[in-house]
């Protein structure tokens, strides 16, 4: 998670978070991207199990389902 | 070549030189490893992730065939995988990335035998570039050229520096080329992405894009080839990034004298998917009307490509393949894995060394743990242990011969370091795949 979001939602490394898409949800912890990294709004989750959760299993014809540039809403969980 | 491949007891050290390392597209063939025994104690030249690959792969003890989750003979697990693959309406066979292009084939066979579905783990990777690639063409090169002649070397939605960390060193941007004496300094590296990744720091222009605004930049780009005029306002809008570092990029592509565009699932996994490539794909022919211009997709696992050719050479089509009607047909999200599990459409299925379980989405997974299925895999995986049937077979490169393509389709033997105790995929292919036609003969028989 980018720096600016993780100060402006109060949250530090190792902090657990919530994520939901329109077709998953996964919780899992945050660490904070390098200073530039990531622009704030943006974040990044290796591939795999996790993320796959957070995919549908529509591929829109193209085999592939979307991976990537999921929306997730984030819900802090302390 | 071999320097030393006889062991005559399990202390003595030898010594396997150009040993060739799957673990990534890059598929370095150039590998010496030290082997004692049944352990690799160093892999010289391997990168980070090579090391990981030949120091972590001993003998492992475990069975060598699981039925229902228990231990079992090969003979039993082969027997009962054919009778799971030619009962089945709807089979799927999928993977096969990982493992040789030897085994590839039978697969393909089997697949053919049973009138089944096949799919590869193409389809979630570059399978949208596949799909561009028969709308568009690909205008591309051996890594080989892109070493002694590439000038400008972009990269697109890919991170080589986690994901093929020899890239630069041994292709891409450190090396000394015929046309490029001085390597680095005579090469210039732009890299696109929505991330400032590992790589980002390797570039000497790095372009930080918006999400899944990668089809709005490259028809940027494609427009300004053309000298068309495009609005300030609505460019930065749309890519996050003023159009004078996009003209000062395409004045740089049109001044390279050979451009190449690496590209990964940056383009493949976001929105747009084939459109993107596509958009891609196309601006790289229309760098063609001005200079030599390629592209190049990264691929991932050490012999995607090979699956790619392979089907292609057996079916016509790359991936994405249903044979259920005696000839090939071709429909991505119809006949691509992703698509036939999540829709409940598989009855069957053998996965071949590759862990869906572990990374498809919600509805495939549960689907596919409802069905019968076979799976081949070195490790225990999530997908092993929900098999029917589950084979634990010898690791390619390490123990096991064959040949496996590089990312740009060059074919590259394997060198192993030890053999292995289990058996190989394509031993256990071409068990099944006599099983099946003996199975598919009786059928005809009794319905004669």
């Amino acid at each position: 998670m980018a720096p600016s979001d993780m100060q402006r939602l109060d949250l530090k490394k190792g902090d657990r978070v919530r994520l939901t898409s329109e077709d998953g949800q996964v919780e899992v912890c945050i660490i904070p991207a390098r200073t530039d990294e990531l622009p704030a709004g943006l974040l990044f989750i290796a591939y795999g199990d996790l993320s796959s959760r957070l995919m549908g299993g529509d591929t829109h014809g193209s085999g592939m389902p979307t991976s990537k540039g999921i929306d997730v809403q984030l819900e802090v969980l302390k | 070549m071999i320097e030393s491949n006889q062991v005559s007891s399990p202390e003595e050290i030898k010594i396997v030189k150009d040993a060739t390392c799957t673990f990534c597209g890059c598929v370095c063939d150039d590998i010496d490893l030290k082997v004692q025994g049944h352990e690799i104690l160093e892999a010289k030249r391997a990168c980070v992730l090579g090391n990981g690959w030949f120091l972590n792969h001993g003998v492992d003890t475990r069975p060598d065939c699981f039925v229902e989750g228990r231990p079992a003979p090969v003979e039993e697990g082969v027997e009962r995988a054919a009778q799971i693959l030619t009962r089945a309406r709807y089979p799927l066979i999928y993977g096969l990335s990982d493992t040789t292009t030897e085994a590839q084939r039978v697969a393909v066979g089997i697949g053919d035998w049973i009138g089944g579905n096949i799919d590869t783990t193409t389809s979630v990777c570059h399978g949208p570039s596949g799909m561009a690639f028969q709308g568009v063409g690909e205008a591309t090169c051996s890594l080989g050229e892109v070493r002694n002649r590439g000038d400008l070397i972009m990269f697109w939605g890919s991170n080589p520096a986690e994901s093929h960390p020899r890239h630069f060193t041994k292709y891409s941007l450190m090396p000394k080329g015929m046309f490029l004496p001085n390597g680095r300094k005579d090469r210039t590296c732009v890299i696109v992405d929505v991330r400032k990744t590992k790589s980002a720091r390797a570039a000497d222009i790095f372009i930080q894009i918006k999400p899944r605004k990668d089809f709005e930049a490259l028809w940027t780009l494609r427009a300004l080839a053309q000298g068309i005029d495009l609005d300030p306002v609505e460019v930065e809008q749309e890519t996050g990034n003023p159009l004078s570092l996009w003209q000062d990029l395409m004045d740089r592509m049109k001044a390279a004298k050979f451009g190449v565009i690496f590209f990964g699932m940056g383009l493949t996994m976001t929105r747009g998917k084939h459109a993107n490539s596509e958009a891609l794909l196309t601006l790289t022919r229309d760098m063609n009307r001005y200079t030599r211009f390629v592209c190049k997709a990264n691929r991932g696992h050490g012999n995607v490509s090979g699956a790619d050719n392979v089907v292609s050479w057996r079916t016509g089509y790359p991936f994405g393949v249903n044979l259920a009607r005696g000839y090939p047909r071709f429909n991505p999200g119809e006949y691509t894995a992703a698509d036939v599990l999540a829709r409940g459409e598989a009855d069957a299925a053998m996965i071949i060394a590759s862990d869906p379980m572990a990374n498809f989405s919600q509805p495939a997974r549960q689907h596919l743990a409802s069905i019968p299925y076979v799976a081949m895999d070195p490790k225990e995986t999530p997908t092993t242990r929900s098999a029917a049937v589950a084979f634990t077979v010898a690791t390619y490169g390490i123990n096991v011969p064959g040949t496996v393509y590089r990312m740009d389709d060059i074919p590259i033997p394997l060198r192993p370091a030890f053999e292995s105790s289990h058996p190989s995929d394509l031993e256990i292919l071409q068990g099944i795949e006599r099983r099946v036609r003996e199975l598919n003969r009786q059928m005809i028989r009794a319905d004669s």
